[in-house]
């Protein structure tokens, strides 16, 4: 791997005995673009403010370009934040809030003013640049608060849920403004969110925060059809989790049952010997539902319910059957191959084992 | 599936409300002037009708032997100009000044420590503050007399210490009228600048953004918390300096009357030279350098918040 930008090992922090941050061990690349997912209170704000320098580790260490960080104050950190809530300083103007920075770092008139603009270029807000920072809509101040960060050129941007406070529409705008404006400067973006389509529309790499613990870090691909966890599995996107039980191995597979069906699987690194319990998860897109006398593939599994119910979402259609007195699942279905099937029918489900992912329990 | 929401969607029409709606908005409206009526009543009796009635004495003349001449003049004015007159004004102005200075620059460090203390600090130090709203201001001027006279607590102190051998002459200078006016005046401006300071380290987020950028603690502080508080220190200056320009007893007791403040120069119209006619219009004239002074700082606070480049 390339030099490491930056190096998260084992850091934890703790307030007032309530552990919010689990030993994280994060290296990220230079140029990357880093989505730190999680629910609301796993801690991936935790672990972007300990990267800013607003927060001390209690544990571990924080490296960026290989300085260790840990007693540097966030003022002489090489990174800059893009928060939540903007934080415009409401008494400067469009101009002077950009120019904060570079006024401290005493840059020269004549460049400070070329440098604003050429900022306010990159978030398309050049028309703005005497405007009082409260006459602006959200997604104006945002784009202002993306300038006044990336104006000091840091070698590490880090955005805070930054579209939290915008519509679904701007959302999407800035969705891929942010992409095009990590393109062109081609710094580091380190991006908290708790939305899984933003972090998977927009990363390279997601980190899947839960409990404090990183429980996956990996590119969006991988964390949709190799997720390491069930709660991986279950947050990012959708998914049927069936609990199951090893019942019999051998050289190459393993004989599972669940309280309706059993079927055989390749085995997979995980150490798991028969007796043992897991957790099966398969995606609703991977489920097929076939008629009685349909053809099925060799080795694939088949499995028999009742359709419980029907939702339209669009072209697709939820189905929902029920194959176990205590499991139901869905299947996602194009609405033509959905059609015709009613409620309270028998039908039969069938999938790829390869796209089922395996969890020791 | 949504569609019967639009049903629920009335259409106002501002000339045609319902009668419920009127009748609805004829109560609020009552309800409006019966809540003013008490404090409007007690305004116009108490302030305005006082206020019109000096303005009307301040245009009349000195009777032969006092009193009030009921003839118009303007004399009462031109007199303000007198160099008598404007070093009073100008005394008190500085006086003024000199003050709210003295109580911002004690007071906001203060606010800060109390803002930034442990809840339970907090309320001691608050407590503090809000103790001598309890006495009386006059008590509280003879106990400071009682302080710093000759044989006062203070100077009996410093000769049983031996760090003097005369009695320090405190009372009846101006040093004791800077310090009595200072005293009284000093919680009106860490109240509100305690208010200010509180909303502003509540949401800690422009200190972080500023930090964030490269500023220093300190640079934080001139550059972000000074410029997002001055409605406190505005609103603290105006409640300190306005009471401080019409003053009159801590000067009258504390100075021994060495030192005229445009307060004493017009009691003494009223009770002495028993001239209400110039009393008045002097009046009208602190009136007038007020609320010039309200306007002046207004405009500057505007200014200093919404910030030109």
């Amino acid at each position: 791997m390339l030099d490491p930008i930056i190096e998260l090992q084992s850091i934890s922090k703790t307030f007032e005995s309530v552990t919010v941050v689990n030993g994280v061990n994060m290296s990220i690349r230079a140029g990357e673009f880093v989505t730190l997912l999680g629910p609301s209170g796993s801690g991936k704000t935790t672990i972007l403010r300990m990267i800013a320098g607003f927060e001390q580790p209690t544990a571990g260490r924080i490296a960026i370009s290989g300085v260790e960080m840990n007693d540097v104050p966030a003022h002489r950190r090489p990174v800059n934040t893009v928060f939540q809530q903007y934080a415009l300083f409401p008494h400067l103007n469009v101009f002077d809030n950009i120019a904060f920075g570079l006024r401290l770092k005493k840059y020269p008139r004549s460049d400070i003013e070329k440098r604003v603009k050429a900022a306010l270029a990159m978030v398309r807000m050049e028309a703005h640049i005497q405007a009082k920072v409260r006459k602006l809509s959200g997604g104006q101040q945002q784009r202002v608060a993306i300038a006044r960060a990336i104006v000091n050129e840091p070698k590490v941007l880090l955005l805070d849920e930054p579209l939290g406070a915008l519509d679904m529409k701007l959302r999407r705008e800035m969705q891929l403004e942010l992409k095009r404006i990590h393109r062109d400067v081609g710094i580091t973006f380190i991006y908290v969110t708790h939305d899984q389509e933003e972090a998977m529309a927009m990363s390279d790499r997601v980190a899947v925060i839960h409990a404090g613990h990183l429980a996956q870090f990996a590119p969006p691909e991988e964390i949709y059809s190799q997720p390491s966890t069930p709660f991986v599995a279950g947050f990012i996107g959708e998914t049927n989790l069936i609990e199951a039980i090893v019942s019999d191995a051998d050289a190459d597979h393993w004989r599972l049952s669940t309280e309706s069906f059993s079927l055989s699987v390749r085995k997979r690194n995980h150490d798991i010997v028969p007796g043992e319990r897991v957790t099966l998860s398969v995606r609703p897109e991977a489920l097929r539902v076939i008629g009685g006398s349909q053809a099925q593939e060799p080795h694939q599994p088949i499995v028999t319910g009742t359709l419980t119910e029907r939702v339209f979402v669009g072209a697709m259609v939820k189905t929902f059957v029920r194959i176990g007195p205590e499991t139901i699942v869905q299947c996602l279905e194009t609405a033509v191959a959905a059609q015709g099937r009613r409620i309270g029918e028998e039908v039969a489900l069938t999938w790829n084992c390869d796209h089922m992912v395996t969890f020791p329990s | 599936m949504e569609l019967r929401s639009y049903g629920d969607v009335s259409v106002v029409n501002p000339q045609r409300r319902s009668l419920a709606e009127r009748l609805k908005r004829l109560r609020s409206r009552w309800m409006m002037w019966m809540l003013l009526i008490p404090v409007a009543g007690w305004m116009i009796v108490f302030f305005a009708f006082p206020q019109l009635l000096m303005l009307f004495i301040s245009f009349m003349s000195q009777g032969v032997y006092g009193g009030i001449a009921y003839r118009f003049t303007l004399d009462n004015y031109i007199q303000m100009f007198s160099p008598v007159f404007l070093n009073v004004i100008w005394t008190s102005v500085e006086f003024s000044f000199v003050v709210t200075v003295l109580c911002l620059a004690v007071a906001y460090p203060f606010a800060y420590a109390v803002v930034t203390a442990s809840p339970r600090r907090r309320m001691f130090l608050l407590f503090l503050v809000i103790i001598p709203f309890w006495t009386s201001q006059l008590i509280r001027t003879f106990a400071l007399m009682f302080l710093i006279n000759t044989s006062g607590l203070l100077n009996t102190l410093l000769l049983q210490l031996h760090v003097i051998s005369q009695p320090l002459n405190l009372l009846y200078t101006p040093f004791a009228v800077y310090l009595g006016q200072f005293y009284a005046m000093l919680p009106y401006m860490i109240l509100p600048l305690y208010a200010s300071l509180q909303s502003h380290l509540e949401s800690p987020e422009f200190l972080e953004a500023a930090q964030d950028l490269g500023a220093s603690p300190a640079q934080a502080f001139w550059k972000i918390t000074l410029p997002l508080t001055t409605s406190g220190i505005a609103v603290g200056s105006m409640l300190v300096f306005i009471p401080t320009l019409a003053t009159f007893f801590i000067p009258l007791l504390m100075g021994g009357g060495k030192m005229e403040m445009v307060g004493n120069f017009i009691g003494n119209q009223f009770l002495s030279s028993d001239n209400w006619p110039f009393g008045a219009s002097a009046s009208v004239g602190v009136i007038a350098i007020t609320l010039v002074l309200i306007a002046l700082m207004f405009r500057f606070m505007k200014n200093a918040f919404l910030g030109e480049s």
